[in-house]
Order: C-alpha cells, then sequence, then structure tokens
C-alpha cells in the first residue's frame, strides 16, 4: 500500500462543453493541477517529458481515441504504470475488460455529475492504491 | 461549496444552454447534407457529434435531450457500415431527430419556467398546506404538526393553494378526497405540473372503502390518511416520508467473482444515482459490510470458494444482518431452482443478462422497501422516537464518534413520575397521550443531532453528543420545568404531572453499558431524593491523604 497523493492529471477529452464543467469540477472543487488536451495524439505530445499522476481518458475522440493513446502511452518509459480512468458514455463489460487489461484502473460514466468527479476519481485511486 | 464554484457552474449552465439548439441544427443540417450527397466521413462526424451531444446533455443535467440523443447515435452506429443514404431507415432517423429537437425545445422551455419559478418562490422544508378541511379537523392537524416543528397552514380551496405555492413551496400538501374527484384531479395535476411542486401529496379519505383509497392512488397522491384523522399518526407519517424522500441514494454492494461484470453492474447503478461498491472475493463479504453498511445487496449465485446460497444463509443467521435485502443474479433460469434460491435468504432472482433499467429500478424499489421497513423496526410506533434496541444501537456509535472526535457526550434517563396512577384514573388513552407530549417536547426543545428514545413504558433515554455535564443538567432541567407546567386535559379533569431524571457523561473509564448503568442509578437516587429533580452522575471521591489534607 503507497500514500503517494493524486496530483496532477492528464485529461484529454474532444468536447469544449465537457472539458470546462470538469474543470471546475476537477481544479476548484477537486483541487487536482490539470493538463488538457483534445486528442489522443495532442495527448501523447503533451505527455513527452512529463509524469502525470493520473490519466483520464475519454474513451472516443477523433484523431485518436483514448484506449489507443494509452497503447501507445505504455510503451514509454515512465508511462507502464501510471494509473489511467476512463470516461465513456457506452459501458459495455467487454470492454471494462479490455480497459482492466491496459491497465485502467476505473471506469466513470457519462454523464458525469460535476460535484462527485474529483471524489470519484479520489475514490478510484485509494481502491487502486489499496488493492 | 464555494459561491464561487456555484457561480462559475452556473455561467457555464447557462453558456450551454444557449448553445444547445444550435448543436442539434447542425446535427439536422449534416443529416439533411448526406441525404443529398453521401459521405462516408461526414457519416462518422454525424455520430460522434450526436455521440457528443448525449454525453454533454447528460452532463449538464438535461437527461431527456441526452435519452434521445442516445437512441439516435445507437441506430446511427450500428449502420456505421452502410455505404449509400438508401440502406439508412430514413423516417426512422427523422423520427428521433425530430424527438431530439422536441426534447431540445422542453428542456429550454422548463428551464426558463424553472428560473422564473426559482427566484420568485422558495421550497420551505417545514411548510405544510392543508386543503379543504374543516375548522376542528384543521385546528387539530395545524396544532399537532406546530408541536412536531412543522408550519401547517389551513386554506379553503384549490386557488388559494395556488396563491400559497406561488409564494412559497410546501414540503407536502394535505388534501380532502373531494378534491380528487374528476373535476378537481385536473386542476391540481395543473397546479403541481405549473409550479414545479415535487413535494409529496397526501389525502384524506372518509371511511374504510377502497374506492376513496383508489381513487387517491390513480391521482397519485403519495399516502393518506383515514377520518377520523389521528394527529399524532399523522405527523409521524410525514416525519418518515419527509425523511426517506430525500434520503434516496441507497448503498448497493455488489459480490461477483467476475471483477468485469461486477463493475459493470456498478457502474449501471452510481448512473442510476445510487452508491454501488463492488467486490469480486466473496470471502471478503463479512468485512465489506462493517465498513459498507449496504442497504441491499446483489450476489451473483455461482462463485468460486464459497457460493452466493451458502453467504446468503450465513447472512441470515446473523442478527445484524438480516433485515438487508438479497438480490441473486444468475444465469439460472430453472424456476424450480431459483425458488429454492429465494427459500435460502434470496428476497429476488434476475436472470442474466439483465438490461440496465430493469436492474436499477429493481434493485430501487427493494432498497426503498427495505428503507421503510428499517423505519418501523426501529421506530417506537406509539411516540414516532427510536426503541429501546435502536437507541443503545446508536449509543454505541455516537461514543465511538465522541472517542475519535474528542467531544463530552451525556446520556440521560427519563422516567414520569407517578405514572401509573395516571393510567389507573384516566385510562390508557389519555396515558398514551402524554407520553406522546413528553417526546414532543424533546423533539421540539432538543436539536437534530440529539437523539432521543423510548427506553420502555414511561422511561425515555436521550443521548446529547457534543454536551458536558453542566450544559447536561441546564437542558434537562429546563426540559423537567417546562414539563411540569404541562396542563393535561381528561374527561375527569385537569391535570399536571413532573418527571424525574438521571444522567452521566462520558470519560475514559466508562462505556455504553457503564454509562447507562450509571444514569439508570443517578433516575433512582432522583427517585429516591423526592423526584421531579434531575441527577448527574459524579465519580466517587476517592478516600485518600488528598481528600483528608
Amino acid at each position: 500500500m503507497s500514500n503517494k497523493e493524486m496530483i496532477s492529471i492528464l485529461y484529454a477529452e474532444d468536447e469544449d462543453d465537457i472539458r470546462s464543467i470538469a474543470q471546475i469540477a476537477l481544479e476548484d472543487i477537486g483541487g487536482f493541477s490539470v493538463t488538457y488536451c483534445t486528442d489522443g495524439l495532442k495527448l501523447l505530445d503533451e505527455a513527452e517529458g512529463v509524469l502525470p499522476d493520473l490519466l483520464l481518458l475519454d474513451v472516443m475522440m477523433p484523431i485518436m481515441d483514448g484506449p489507443s493513446a494509452l497503447r501507445e502511452l505504455r510503451k514509454r518509459p515512465g508511462y507502464a504504470e501510471i494509473p489511467a480512468i476512463f470516461m465513456t458514455a457506452k459501458i459495455q463489460p467487454a470492454e471494462i475488460e479490455e480497459y482492466k487489461a491496459m491497465g485502467a484502473i476505473g471506469v466513470i460514466p457519462k454523464p458525469f455529475d460535476p460535484m462527485l468527479l474529483a471524489e470519484q476519481l479520489r475514490q478510484a485511486w485509494k481502491d487502486h492504491h489499496d488493492r | 461549496m464555494t459561491d464561487n464554484i456555484q457561480d462559475k457552474l452556473q455561467k457555464l449552465f447557462v453558456t450551454y444552454t444557449q448553445r444547445l439548439p444550435n448543436k442539434v441544427r447542425r446535427i439536422r443540417a449534416s443529416w439533411l447534407d448526406l441525404q443529398t450527397e453521401w459521405d462516408k466521413q461526414a457519416f462518422i462526424a454525424l455520430h460522434r457529434d450526436v455521440h457528443s451531444l448525449c454525453g454533454s446533455a447528460g452532463t449538464y443535467g438535461y437527461q431527456e435531450v441526452s435519452h434521445c440523443a442516445r437512441q439516435l447515435e445507437k441506430y446511427l452506429k450500428s449502420e456505421m457500415e452502410a455505404d449509400s443514404p438508401a440502406a439508412i431507415d430514413q423516417h426512422y432517423v427523422a423520427d428521433l431527430l425530430s424527438q431530439l429537437q422536441s426534447s431540445v425545445e422542453r428542456a429550454i422551455r422548463q428551464n426558463r419556467q424553472d428560473m422564473r419559478v426559482e427566484s420568485e418562490a422558495q421550497v420551505e422544508k417545514t411548510h405544510i398546506y392543508l386543503v379543504g378541511q374543516d375548522g376542528k379537523l384543521e385546528c387539530n392537524v395545524v396544532e399537532a404538526l406546530k408541536h412536531a416543528g412543522y408550519q401547517a397552514s389551513g386554506m379553503p380551496d384549490l386557488i388559494c393553494l395556488e396563491t400559497a405555492v406561488c409564494k412559497v413551496k410546501p414540503a407536502a400538501i394535505i388534501l380532502d378526497t373531494d378534491y380528487l374527484a374528476e373535476n378537481w384531479v385536473g386542476s391540481l395535476q395543473r397546479i403541481r405540473k405549473e409550479h414545479q411542486l415535487s413535494c409529496p401529496v397526501f389525502c384524506i379519505v372518509p371511511n374504510t372503502d377502497l374506492m376513496p383509497r383508489l381513487q387517491s392512488v390513480r391521482a397519485g397522491c403519495d399516502g393518506f390518511f383515514q377520518k377520523p384523522v389521528d394527529a399524532f399518526q399523522l405527523t409521524q407519517t410525514l416525519n418518515q416520508k419527509l425523511s426517506t424522500e430525500t434520503n434516496e441514494a441507497w448503498r448497493i454492494l455488489i459480490v461477483d467473482d467476475s471483477e468485469s461484470l461486477a463493475e459493470y453492474y456498478s457502474l449501471i447503478l452510481n448512473q442510476a444515482g445510487m452508491i454501488a461498491h463492488a467486490i469480486s472475493a466473496p470471502l471478503q463479504l463479512l468485512d465489506e459490510l462493517a465498513v459498507f453498511q449496504p442497504n441491499l445487496i446483489l450476489m451473483d449465485i455461482y462463485m468460486p470458494g464459497c457460493t452466493g446460497l451458502e453467504l446468503a444463509a450465513i447472512l441470515r443467521y446473523e442478527h445484524r444482518y438480516m433485515k438487508i435485502p438479497i438480490i441473486f443474479l444468475s444465469t439460472e433460469d430453472d424456476r424450480h431452482k431459483q425458488l429454492s434460491a429465494m427459500s435460502l435468504g434470496g428476497d429476488d432472482f434476475l436472470t442474466k443478462p439483465v438490461s440496465p433499467q430493469h436492474l436499477a429500478s429493481v434493485v430501487r424499489s427493494r432498497a426503498k422497501r427495505a428503507g421503510m421497513l428499517e423505519y418501523f423496526m426501529t421506530t417506537d410506533s406509539l411516540t414516532g422516537l427510536l426503541n429501546h434496541a435502536s437507541v443503545l444501537c446508536r449509543l454505541d456509535m455516537e461514543i465511538v464518534y465522541a472517542r475519535q472526535k474528542k467531544t463530552p457526550l451525556s446520556f440521560i434517563m427519563v422516567d414520569i413520575d407517578h405514572f401509573k396512577g395516571v393510567n389507573d384514573s384516566y385510562g390508557h388513552p389519555v396515558g398514551d397521550s402524554v407520553l406522546r407530549q413528553l417526546s414532543n417536547l424533546f423533539l421540539v426543545r432538543l436539536r437534530s443531532q440529539d437523539i432521543i428514545g423510548r427506553y420502555g413504558g414511561e422511561e425515555f433515554a436521550i443521548i446529547l453528543p457534543g454536551t458536558n455535564a453542566a450544559q447536561c443538567l441546564k437542558i434537562c432541567d429546563e426540559l423537567r420545568q417546562q414539563f411540569a407546567s404541562y396542563d393535561f386535559n381528561s374527561d375527569s379533569g385537569h391535570f399536571s404531572l413532573t418527571f424525574s431524571a438521571g444522567f452521566s457523561c462520558l470519560r475514559d473509564d466508562n462505556n455504553a453499558n457503564s454509562l447507562v448503568l450509571e444514569a439508570d442509578q443517578m433516575l433512582y437516587q432522583a427517585k429516591q431524593n423526592g423526584r421531579n429533580r434531575v441527577q448527574g452522575f459524579e465519580r466517587q471521591p476517592c478516600v485518600g491523604s488528598l481528600y483528608f489534607n
């Protein structure tokens, strides 16, 4: 069990409306420090040279989707172990299995409640580290 | 939450709402373009737009829009392989698009109304409106509700009700069955809708007949009271309804050895507004139960190590877990085996695969019912206070809490003096009404965090968290004086009563048992010393050199 605190989040989401409400949920309510990008490819650029505590990825994005971006990131040094959480409007048992296999520690269903998002992330983080 | 965050959210919400019609317009336009000129990439983009709308509309609270978008999204996805518009059911898409359009229009209209009503009338948690009752009944009910901390107002008809809800929205409305007759029920529904009243509506039925009850159920009432109305029972029902109404975030524990299925169920239930927690190791169940304290368990039958049926049987042996409902999930479709599973302690049986809506609805209604049973199991039916067992259970919890927070805690035992005489000379109904009035005095005068229980007969137990001996003595003595000033009425004349009380406070060297014992000793001493007094426990001064110096 580790007591590591979650502070920095690298977040990929293509939709402005969702990003802006998530910003309040993550920064104002959650107190996290967040870097934003709008698709998987930009995420790969943004991830160059930094190691966030958590990756928060929308599943469906143009250019490169969340799972593909995570698969790429996992090949990079330092990125093999960073916990990831997916956000998706479609929850399928088979997909959850697939995300888990890629090292996802949780899935947040969309639509999400902005008041609870930070708490959900913290809970997933805690469950992961208690395991 | 700070106002700042609330402001920011509000601003975002307004911007999103302004943009919403445009989003739908864009979706419709690209669909029209596709019909004139087919383009695979444009079709994919259209699908993505609809997908985004589905996610964002829900997050911004437009559930119906999100739902319509989801249906369209599903259909478009299923036709992803199409390479001409001919393959797609044009009528179906056009239909879904117009549904989407009207859901947006409805949402925006609704939203305008919300804002208007919100600024005009505030929901008042203690206001109860009583419509169309005769003077005496109205008086009784208003008085009883006042004692229980509500502010009730009587009004002669629906017109007055409408005027009143424009100013202040009540926590509940109580009506006569007259208003459920056909010519009225429409007006009632209109008022509820136009003023966005989400509060429960209760109905007063004239007799034991089924018809008026049926009428009240059909009119969408949340409960009914029968004439002659027992004002006290009415107050209690309101307390119960209004407390469970707000407390709908059920806690659901999911036990399934397939981690991904367990997580799938938990996401569905979370999406439906419940707090779900999943475990995949059945042997962890007892530990999780103690920590998570679920209202309901959703459990797979076939798991390695130990089956769901065995776990259910174990829980049914444990007194404290006996009442938690268990729903089994399994691929078993043999009705016979399902029934035998239920006989082992299950409450319901769902056959996999189960649709998300079905799962959420079964779990919610089971949990709700269990919540109501729980209320009746922990509550004393005469006074509406906690019963003996639950007040002791709460004492254990409060002690743990007080020790953690290092705050004081006092425990009081109250016993009405010469109560037997009241029953003997005035009869049991009068005795009962004395008990209720003392209960009401406690409810009205004590704080919401204080815990009040009927310990037995004419004996009451009160837990005052965060209260030391001096404060406890003061509070308790005020209650004593107030009760002594009450004038009780009966057919054979007026009378007054007193009570005696003993209390003790939490220290490092006592526990729940000794705390109760000490308070009880003090109560006994108060009685010995002449009754109508409050006695607090003090540790015996130790007989030693210090004492004599």
